[in-house]
This record gives C-alpha cells, structure tokens and sequence, in this order.
C-alpha cells in the first residue's frame, strides 16, 4: 500500500475513534411514571399526584432494613419533613425527574436544570473529595465506557429523599448512573443505588430521557423568594394509614405473600 | 553614503518601533472560533458591599424622587431570605464563577446558591411578559467581546448590601472581554430611567482561580428563624 | 379574548402527560385529597410567583360576610408556556375555582382549575395534579 494511502487511512481511523463520544447536547424530558411523588408504584391521588402503575423502581420493592421501613412510615406521617416543600435541593436522582439542558466539554458535562436553578457539574477528570464533603446532590465524576456515560455519585448527605413519599436514605448512599443513548431523541437512564445503612441490598432505578421540543427552554425559577406553603405545613392527617408502607421492605412484602 | 538627516530620521524610525505598544490580547479559541472565556473566576473588590466602589466617578445618578423612595423602603437584604441577588451584583458576589463555553451558548455557573445563566449567543429575541430575578440574558460576540444584553429583571434585589435599589425598568448591558490568560475585563452599563437620571457603568477585573485542583462546591441557603439566611459550612480551610 | 382561552384549552389538553418542571412541593403535607371544593368569587389579586402562583377571590360565604380566599396554582413558567401572560386574569373578574382545601383550616386551597362566567376553563394546576 502506497504511503500516502496508509496515512490517510490511519488519520480516518483516528479521526473516527475520536468521534466515537456520543454527543449528548440539548434540553432533555424525563419520561420519569411520577417519580417526584413516589418511586413505588402507586394509586392516582397518593399525595394529591396522578399515580403511577409501575413506578421506577426495579421489581416494584425498595428493600429497607425493618428499622428503616419504620422509618418511612415515620416521615409519611410527618410531611413537613419532605426538604422538598423547604426549597431545599433534590440530590440524585431526584433531580433527574426535572427537565435540563446538557452542555459537554472534555473536561465538564453540565446539567443546567429550571427546577430549584440547580446544576450538577460531572467532572470528568479527578477524584471524589476526601475531607468529609457531604451534599444534597453529592460529587460526581463520569466517564465513557462505549456509548454509555457513566457517573459515580457519592459524598450525598442524609437530608435529599428519591420523592415526596418519604423514601429517604443515609449518607452512605452511592449511586452510579448510566446515560446511554437509544437514538438521536432518547436515552436510557439506569442507576445502581447502594446504601448498606438503610438497605438490605442494592437496588436499581429505570426511566428514560426525551428530547425536548425547540421551544421549550431552560428557564429562571426562584424557590425562597415566592415561598407561601411552609406555614401551612402539618400533619393532621396520618398518610400512612391509607398507603400500604410495607411494600417498601422485602420483608414487608414476603409478608404479603405469606412466607 | 546616506545623508545625516536620512541617518536620523532612520534611527528615530526604528526607535519609535520598539516604543509601540503590544498588539491587544488575542484569546484563544473555542472550537467554533470564539475567544475562550472559560475557566473559574471571581471578583476581588468591595462592590458587594457597594458598588459605588466600582461605579465610574463613584457616584451613582440617581433621580432624587428615587432615592427618597428609596429611603422609605424596606431595611433588610433580600439575599437574607435566600432570593436571588440579581444582575449585576451575581457578578460581583464575593464566589467563584464557572464558565463553559459551546458553539451557541455561553453557561454561568455561579457558586453563591448554586444560580445559573444559560446565555444563548445567536441573539434572540427577549421573552415576552415574563420577568426574572437575574433577567433575561441575550448574548452576542463584537470581536473579543462578549455583550450580554439583560433585560426582565423585576425590582425585587438590591445591587449591594449597602441598599442600592432598583426599579422593574432596569436594563444592563455587560462585557466579558478576557485581556490575558488569567483576567477578563468586566463592564456593565446599568440604566433605568424611574432610578437613574442617566445610564451609569461599573468596571472590575475577574481573576482567574489558579490554585491546582479548584472545583465549585455546593453553597446552600437556608431560610433560618426570622427568616435569617444561613450558610452551612461547606468549603474546608486549607491545612498549613 | 376568546381565541386566547380556545387556545390555552388546547395547550393544556396536550399537557396531560405528567411533566413536571417544579418539585417544590409537599402537596399532601398542605392540602386533603378528600376536601375537594368549587368556589365562586372575585379576583383580587393574581401573583405570578415561583414556586407557585397564588390567585386571591374575595367569597361570599352564607351569612354574606366576604372571605378572602388564595389557591395555589403552577408556577409562572408552566403557565408561560400554556400561553398565559401577565393581565389575562384581571382584578374584578368573577371566577369559579376548583380545587383541594388546605388542612389546617386556613382560608388556602390548591387550585386545578378556574372556570370563568361565560364557561371557558383555564386548567392552572400543576401538571401532576389529578383531574
């Protein structure tokens, strides 16, 4: 083979792995069942939301230690401990059930988000903080394995729930999302949660991203400044009694089944 | 042989060459061909306590019916209540600034409360009857520059804490320009006709932070009793 | 005017399927599922803010004594883009509200829709909220 030609073809190879990244870039939908209102599925009005018959979670059980599962009967019944009626961030993957606008550099994805003015930055490059950071929406830190982004989740605190239904965890949690592109309008998005303080075992979480349309775009929305709702916070009605929380443990549901 | 006079004017020729000064800074480029203004950055001055500080003549020309209005008006920060702080004084909050860059959109992440600005570059249209806490930002280049132009902002932030307000008619035109690889020149022509007898400027560099390894952490406000601000604590302080 | 209702209508319909671009909430932390209402009343005043927009009706109750009333309804960037803008709903207009009360007794409800005299409806609940 000529030179020339053998040049040119290592350069188009080159060029070509180079490519190989996918481009991520734009204003995404999460396609999320009403996870904001619980990750479990459950009946239109829980929590005052539409219902969702599968929710998001995989196999329908999210399998907390018997204390933990009290726990979240605990918190149903007192609402004003959700942070998300306080303003308060929503931490991963929370968040992720909210439109936002991907920008990707080598070094930096950004997920610019309206709900909350909320951003996650996804370094791609260095380590997780080692001096005892702790926050809403943790550290991230990704890189590309194929197609499928992969970002590792920790340093979360103890205080962002998954949703409004009380299902919280311990800041033990770590998280590894995975973004794979279906085609040009959609991407999958997998997580693996592990947080051996509240839970039996990890557990995995699955919705997808749409494209938004052109039109739809990425706007300024204040929390603090127009809050009104926090003074009518209480707990008069005991929600617990009306929704099934033993679905949330595996013992729970054993039970159920009369093992 | 060359005359004297020729000889002289020769040397004063030559001289004069090395006296010139260096052609302007030329950042690189993004890989759309725009300078690149990316990179963490934040503001060292006074301007968030006043920014008189950095105000041209160090006056601020307000209508004198503004200012009594003003006077009469409430006491407290609204950043003591978490609220956002507003355009310019986002700028000029004493934390660091990330800017990413790509072809079209130039994104502000701000550390202070983890605020944003998706700033489009290809200038469209501002938004209809819709107002914001840090306005509505439409961008475009003029050379090394970047003119953000910011309109919808409502009359609820101060520029300070030293109570410089504002009404709903505020307009500000700001200029990212970077003069070296660790300082962008940061100008902002703020007018509104029921506050300001005239538009006004303020100018401040933005450093470039240096230190190896710097990341934007998570700044948090919560609303504590008496609707008092709280920062928890989340940058540890160096170890020496 | 009519077109514009006709429109909002239209935009709603296509924004059944639950999408989200607010969680601020604590829904059932603040209002009953099982205290449904319908109220009738007066504009006083409509404040389009984040996290949500509060719509205030003055209300007659039996005894004719007025009653200010505030709903609670989407945010003003949801509202945005279902066509709303600022002067639509103006003070004086007399409106009919459909929604859930709040649970400690308050004067406060979570509004789903505002139906006027002339029977158009504007949906201006948060997406999520059941019919």
């Amino acid at each position: 083979m000529r030179p020339a030609v053998k040049f040119a073809l290592v350069l188009f190879a080159s060029l070509a792995l180079a490519q190989s990244v996918p481009d991520l870039e734009g204003v995404w939908q999460p396609q999320q069942n009403n996870a904001m209102f619980s990750v479990l599925p459950h009946a239109p009005g829980f929590l005052l939301g539409t219902g969702s018959k599968t929710g998001i979670v995989e196999g329908g059980v999210l399998p907390y230690q018997p204390w933990a599962a009290e726990r979240v009967k605990y918190r149903l019944d007192h609402m004003d401990m959700d942070p998300t009626g306080h303003c308060h961030y929503e931490g991963v993957p929370h968040a992720m059930y909210f439109p936002f606008q991907l920008f990707q550099t080598g070094t930096d994805i950004a997920m610019v988000f309206e709900n909350m003015h909320a951003y996650r930055i996804i370094h791609m490059q260095g380590q997780h903080p080692k001096d005892g950071y702790q926050a809403w929406m943790g550290d991230s830190r990704g890189h590309w394995e194929g197609k499928t982004l992969v970002v590792d989740v920790a340093n979360n605190n103890d205080k962002s729930v998954f949703d409004m239904a009380g299902h919280f965890h311990t800041d033990a949690l770590h998280v590894v999302e995975r973004f794979t592109p279906i085609d040009h309008d959609n991407i999958a998005y997998d997580v693996t949660l592990d947080d051996p303080k509240a839970f039996t075992r990890p557990f995995k979480m699955h919705f997808s991203f749409k494209r938004a349309p052109k039109t739809f775009q990425i706007m300024e929305a204040g929390c603090f400044e127009g809050e009104r709702d926090q003074v009518h916070f209480n707990d008069t009605v005991k929600l617990s009694e009306h929704y099934d929380h033993e679905l949330n443990s595996e013992a729970g549901a054993a039970k159920k089944d009369g093992k | 042989m060359p005359s004297r006079q020729l000889l002289i004017a020769l040397l004063a020729f030559a001289s004069a060459g090395f006296a010139q000064t260096k052609p302007p800074y030329a950042a690189p480029r993004t890989i759309d061909g725009k300078p690149d203004l990316q990179g963490i950055w934040m503001t060292r001055n006074a301007a968030s306590f006043d920014v008189s500080e950095v105000a041209e003549s160090r006056q601020i020309p307000y209508l004198p019916e503004a200012l009594e209005r003003e006077q009469k008006g409430d006491r407290v920060d609204p950043i003591a209540h978490c609220s956002m702080p507003g355009v310019p004084r986002i700028t000029y909050m004493p934390f660091p600034i990330q800017i990413m860059q790509r072809p079209g959109y130039v994104v502000f992440l701000y550390e202070y409360q983890h605020d944003h600005r998706i700033v489009q570059t290809n200038s469209r249209a501002h938004l209809d009857d819709i107002d914001f806490y840090l306005g509505d930002s439409v961008g475009h280049w003029e050379g090394e520059t970047l003119v953000i132009d910011v309109t919808n902002l409502n009359d609820k932030t101060w520029l300070d804490s030293a109570r410089h307000t504002h009404s709903d008619q505020l307009h500000v035109v700001e200029r990212y320009t970077r003069l070296g690889p660790d300082v962008i020149a940061y100008e902002a022509t703020i007018e509104d006709p029921k506050t300001y007898s005239r538009p006004w400027k303020i100018a401040m560099p933005l450093h470039r932070i240096t230190e190896a390894g710097f990341e934007l952490r998570e700044q948090e406000c919560l609303e504590g009793d008496s609707g008092r601000a709280i920062h928890p604590p989340y940058r540890p302080a160096p170890k020496y | 005017m009519k077109s514009k209702f006709l429109m909002l209508a239209a935009c709603a319909a296509l924004l059944t399927a639950a999408l989200p671009a607010l969680a601020h909430h604590s829904f059932a932390a603040e209002y009953d599922i099982n205290k449904p209402c319908k109220m009738t009343g007066v504009v006083t005043k409509f404040d389009l803010t984040n996290p949500h927009s509060w719509i205030y009706i003055d209300v007659k109750d039996e005894k004719g004594n007025v009653v200010n009333w505030g709903f609670e309804t989407a945010g003003p960037n949801s509202l945005y883009r279902r066509g709303y803008k600022k002067g639509m709903i103006m003070p004086g207009t007399t409106v009919t509200i459909q929604g859930y009360l709040a649970k400690d007794g308050s004067h406060t409800g979570n509004a789903h829709n505002v139906i006027f005299e002339d029977g158009k409806v504007i949906p201006l609940g948060s997406e999520t909220n059941p019919g």
